[in-house]
């Protein structure tokens, strides 16, 4: 049995610094693809997204707001990042190249819509300048516009300009701050949809089908695309955890399947989220112990869970 | 009498406050309280609110829900029991409740547009301007008070209760997390922050459940009431305390609250009193006590400022949500605020304790209690059962009376080391009435009869004899009816009813038909005050200075419809209405131009002000400059200036004009050395006749003591100019707590002073004033009157509380635009 702390946690991510619950980043790190599993019903989001966005010309042509849903761990921004991921291989396919533009951590909650929208659009200007496939005046003609609405209005026009004057096709993904409750920040992002534009938003407070749902734009031939995630189904937290221990080489206690049932018995309401975060942890604790253990039991996850509160 | 008269055992400092005013600075001390019946009612509905099962919607004996009314005239004490009130349910409810005390705000003291308070990181953040669109009205001022007495921080920890209890059931839903959910619930000093985002069901679950529980709890019907539960609950999210607590104070919704739905700013009566009682109900749940004493209520229920229509439908629902809440509202105010009220708000009213009067045991118990506190083993000396028996029955048993007679006759009994007799009690009471001298008061009466338009005639003589001189005399037709005015000092014995006596049946004998209003200046004696008004054939006035013209007003209407009636002249009588409407409409005039004056004086005193602390920079910067450059050494630091309102600086100087006798020493002096005086042979030396004077110890002391009132006085007088100076407005444009405070320091540090003066040596100052030292030497008059000890008195007596008095009120109607 090699000593215990020279043991990768299995429940820590590749390429990711050892955190208890990052979320899953495909389209920065190809090998994360690998690790979606099929639970949480994210699977039937994800292809509900695929569905939609068959026609990779339509994102070019007419750009697109998406919208994830669901509570606190339940994995929206990992499916807004495999979303990405997909609609940027589909587009490479077409031979546009995309430009994905990080702005979750853009924006305070004392800040009022217009402010927020504006520091979103300022950022993004940076970052294209960062990543410097604009010229220089463009961006500079960007600063320069009034109101974000001018500023995505007049970078739509300028994709399509290089489309069809240089060899560069260029389309603009950015992933906006969650909206928490702003469902008029939500409906605002989908007015400003313009052809090689495509907003992804997500939130923990906005339910589906509610009225603020009927006033994104959906008129034309792109209307928004509205995913829901949700809590684990019954089982789905041993499935989770058997895929992310096979991934595993090396020897490594196993986690008793009927642990993980019991789990979700007792607290029906687990998300992803928080059994990545609990799994990760025990295992920390686990692989810490100078005895080996052979096989994570109930014990071991109720003791986590007491000894770090009680 | 026991003690010696040089060292009376009771004579080492005054147990009796001058002012005699309840404030609430004295709350946290434990000032004297005698149980009169009225106290001892207020206090068992208290009890009974406090000791009620958690859970009891209100106690039953209290009527129609947790709210009482004090109801008494001036000077009756009812914020002294409005403050024993708050001191017992503070110590009954230690740190499970919230007692507190608010003054209602005066007519004049409105929140002004753009000086809405708001917190002041929010302002600075630069998340938009905060522009009041406030409106100015009583509940709303009220309604500052109120939440000024809030602390953020207790209100977010009360929400967050909510969020706490809302994460302990969730985890008590589960058995794997039921022994945390146990533990919460013992420690609630736990953070649950950390426990919420691991094992709870998520920010926005939880928070939704919070919000559920604070409708459940706060009942919430109208619009605002909902804008309140959403601003509660944002309160607990990262980022909204701020923008949340900024509108709670009264500032405009910022954009953040606005786009989650809060758009009613508290800036109505109808809103502010909504916004009250949801903080009652916020406060009262559970096992909590909420207990809150509006003080001077008068001011927002009666007169102009009466509810009406929504406002007081909201004042109504403020008393029924009292009820509800399981919290305890006192209403303490004058008499007019319960008359004001319609019958179905009085029912809400559960008991209505009147203001007891203190019967003599009362007043004895008092000063017995009172010297104690100073000396543990005083007894009633220097009163006596007879002083005190006079004093009540002088005060009408009325506590602030009863507390300034204490106070004057204590200050006269250490002086002459005598005890306190009822003569004494009478000279005091006659001395010590009013802040107004009787002449003030006539002037007041000319000013009120200009205003409102009364043709009126000054020292009206009915015949010759000095008797019959009327203080003025009303015109009422042109055949010379009317009936007149006298204004007297406090009536207290024989020989002053008797001199009043004499001018009736002058006033009798030159025009029997006339009827006079006799106005008395401070004390008298309820049957002595009884057979003036038969002698006058008017019911005296006695002069009160909150009420006074109000009074005077009514009873000018009054008189003036009796005299009317008398004249048998129709035609007259028709011809003087044309003129009474044109009066009218003078006098109307006559406002308008008076309310501008007033508003012109109070630019000026706000200009005086600013000039004045110009020149009081301009002064440091003087001295700044001089203490940099070495080779310049100050001579003496310059005076600041005397600015002051003017009504205070005269106050001093009649204090100062009072003293003047001691510059009589001076000119005594400089004549005994002037160069050429001429000097006959055959008069004495003038050094002979000084150290002849001065022989006399009385002559030194009486200087010394007289030198020292004056360098008292002065410097009394610079320490308020310099205050005068040196305050600043709140937001409000109010007065600030601190410096009202500082104001009553510097007047009872001059009062406290003041008293251990001996007066009565005063009087040796003569032998040295009116020396007959004259030019040529020539025997000349005396140079001076004597310094009157009488004078001295009645311009340096409580010269402190009336320059309090008068400061504050000019300070007030200085920030009224």
């Amino acid at each position: 049995m090699p000593d215990g702390s020279s043991v990768r946690n299995p429940f820590q991510l590749p390429k990711m610094p050892p955190e208890p619950c990052p979320p899953l980043r495909p389209w920065e790190w190809d090998i994360h693809l690998e690790y979606y599993v099929a639970v949480d019903k994210t699977e039937a989001a994800f292809a509900d997204f695929e569905r939609q966005t068959r026609s990779p010309e339509s994102l070019t042509a007419h750009g697109r707001l998406v919208v994830v849903l669901g509570g606190e761990g339940c994995g929206k921004t990992s499916l807004i990042n495999r979303c990405i991921a997909s609609t940027q291989k589909n587009l490479k396919a077409v031979g546009v190249a995309s430009i994905i533009v990080d702005l979750t951590v853009e924006a305070k909650n004392n800040q009022s819509i217009a402010e927020r929208m504006r520091h979103v659009c300022d950022s993004l200007i940076d970052q294209l300048d960062v990543d410097q496939r604009l010229d220089k005046e463009i961006l500079e003609e960007l600063r320069r516009k009034e109101s974000p609405e001018k500023a995505y209005s007049y970078l739509s026009m300028v994709l399509k300009r290089i489309a069809a004057t240089d060899d560069a096709d260029l389309a603009v993904i950015v992933l906006l701050p969650p909206s928490d409750d702003l469902a008029e920040e939500v409906v605002k992002y989908s007015d400003l949809v313009r052809p090689r534009l495509l907003f992804f938003a997500e939130s923990s407070y906005l339910a589906a089908n509610r009225g603020w749902q009927a006033k994104l734009t959906r008129s034309g031939p792109a209307p928004p695309i509205v995913l829901t995630v949700g809590i684990l189904d019954p089982r789905d937290g041993y499935v989770f955890a058997r895929e992310r221990l096979s991934r595993h080489h090396g020897k490594i206690p196993m986690l008793r399947e009927d642990a993980m049932n019991e789990l979700q018995d007792k607290k029906p309401d687990l998300a992803i989220g928080q059994v990545q975060r609990l799994l990760f942890e025990v295992y920390e604790g686990v692989l810490q112990q100078e005895q080996p253990v052979e096989e994570v039991t109930m014990t071991h996850i109720t003791d986590h869970i007491l000894q770090a509160w009680h | 009498m026991s003690t010696s008269n040089n060292d009376p055992a009771w004579a080492s400092t005054n147990p009796f406050v001058p002012t005699a005013v309840a404030s609430a600075g004295e709350f946290d001390a434990d000032p004297v309280t005698i149980r009169t019946p009225a106290i001892r009612e207020a206090f068992r509905y208290l009890d009974i609110y406090l000791r009620a099962a958690p859970g009891e919607s209100g106690p039953s004996s209290v009527g129609a829900g947790n709210v009482i009314a004090l109801v008494g005239d001036y000077g009756t004490g009812k914020t002294h029991l409005a403050g024993e009130l708050r001191r017992r349910a503070r110590r009954s409810v230690g740190t499970d409740g919230h007692v507190m005390y608010i003054d209602a705000p005066a007519a004049g003291d409105v929140p002004a547009v753009g000086e809405t308070p708001a917190v002041g990181d929010v302002r600075a953040a630069g998340t938009g301007p905060v522009v009041s669109g406030a409106v100015g009205t009583s509940f709303v001022s009220l309604y500052r008070r109120f939440i000024d007495k809030l602390q953020e921080s207790d209100v977010v920890r009360r929400v967050g209760r909510h969020y706490s209890d809302a994460l302990i059931d969730y985890l008590d839903s589960s058995e794997l997390t039921a022994a945390i959910a146990e533990r919460l619930r013992v420690d609630r000093d736990i953070d649950v922050r950390d426990i919420a985002e691991q094992l709870g069901p998520g920010e926005a679950p939880l928070l939704g459940e919070v919000e559920r529980r604070l409708r459940e709890e706060l009942t919430p019907s109208t619009e605002f009431e909902n804008n309140f539960v959403t601003a509660l609950t944002l309160m607990l999210r990262p980022g909204f305390q701020d923008a949340v607590w900024s509108w709670l104070a009264g500032s405009p919704p910022l954009p953040i609250l606005t786009e989650r739905g809060i758009t009613t700013a508290i800036d109505t009566d109808e809103v502010a009193l909504e916004a009250m009682g949801m903080f009652a109900v916020l406060y009262g749940r559970r096992n909590h006590r909420f207990v809150l004493v509006i003080d001077e209520v008068e001011k927002v229920l009666s007169g102009p400022r009466r509810p009406e229509g929504a406002v007081l439908g909201a004042f109504k629902k403020l008393l029924t949500v009292f009820a509800k809440a399981r919290a305890f509202l006192v209403l303490a105010g004058l008499p007019d605020f319960l008359q004001s009220l319609e019958e179905d708000v009085r029912q809400r009213i559960g008991r209505v304790v009147h203001m007891s009067a203190l019967s003599a045991d009362n007043v004895r118990d008092f000063i017995i209690d009172s010297q104690r506190r100073l000396s543990p083993d005083a007894d009633l000396e220097p009163f006596t059962p007879e002083s005190v028996n006079y004093i009540t029955q002088l005060t009408e048993g009325v506590p602030r009376k009863v507390i300034r007679l204490c106070y004057h006759a204590y200050r006269r009994a250490v002086e002459e080391g005598e005890l306190v007799t009822p003569a004494m009690v009478r000279e005091v009471a006659r001395t010590h009435t009013n802040i107004l001298s009787t002449e003030d008061i006539r002037a007041r009466v000319r000013m009120v009869l200009g205003r409102e338009g009364w043709e009126h005639s000054t020292n009206h003589m009915l015949e010759a004899s000095p008797l019959a001189r009327l203080d003025e005399w009303v015109y009422i037709g042109d055949r010379g009816s009317g009936y007149g005015i006298l204004v007297t000092d406090p009536v207290l014995d024989d020989d002053d009813f008797e001199q009043l006596n004499q001018r009736a049946l002058a006033i009798r004998t030159a025009a029997p038909e006339i009827r006079t209003l006799l106005i008395i200046n401070g004390y008298v004696e309820p049957d002595i005050l009884a057979l003036l008004g038969e002698l006058f054939g008017v019911q005296p006035m006695v002069y009160h200075p909150r009420l006074f013209e109000d009074d005077l007003v009514g009873m000018l209407k009054a008189m003036a419809s009796w005299a009317h009636h008398g004249t048998e002249d129709q035609t007259i009588g028709a011809m003087h209405e044309r003129v009474e409407r044109i009066n009218r409409q003078q006098s109307s005039i006559y406002r308008s131009i008076q309310q501008i004056a007033a508003q012109i004086d109070a630019m000026q005193l706000s200009s005086e002000r600013r000039l004045g602390h110009l020149q009081s920079d301009l002064t440091r910067i003087s001295q700044a400059l001089s203490a940099a450059s070495s080779t310049v050494v100050p001579e003496r630091a310059p005076e600041l200036p005397q600015r002051m309102p003017p009504e205070v600086l005269r106050l001093f100087s009649r204090a100062l004009d009072s003293l003047a006798d001691i510059g009589q020493v001076d000119r005594v002096l400089r004549e005994a050395f002037a160069v050429g005086s001429g000097r006959s042979s055959h008069t004495p030396p003038a050094s002979l006749e000084i150290r002849a004077a001065l022989r006399s110890q009385k002559a030194v002391k009486s200087l010394g003591v007289a030198v020292l009132l004056q360098k008292l006085v002065e410097a009394f007088q610079t320490g308020i100019a310099e205050w005068y100076l040196s305050y600043t407005d709140d937001p409000q444009g109010r007065l600030r707590s601190a410096h009202q405070e500082e104001l009553q320091e510097l007047c009872y540090t001059y009062d406290s002073i003041y008293e251990y003066l001996p007066l009565h040596q005063l009087t040796g100052l003569s032998e040295l004033t009116t020396l007959p030292i004259g030019a040529g030497g020539q025997q000349t008059e005396a140079v001076g009157m004597p310094l009157r000890r009488v004078d001295v008195r009645k311009t340096l007596d409580g010269l402190g509380a009336r320059v309090q008095r008068t400061m504050l009120a000019a300070a007030t109607s200085s920030t009224v635009e």
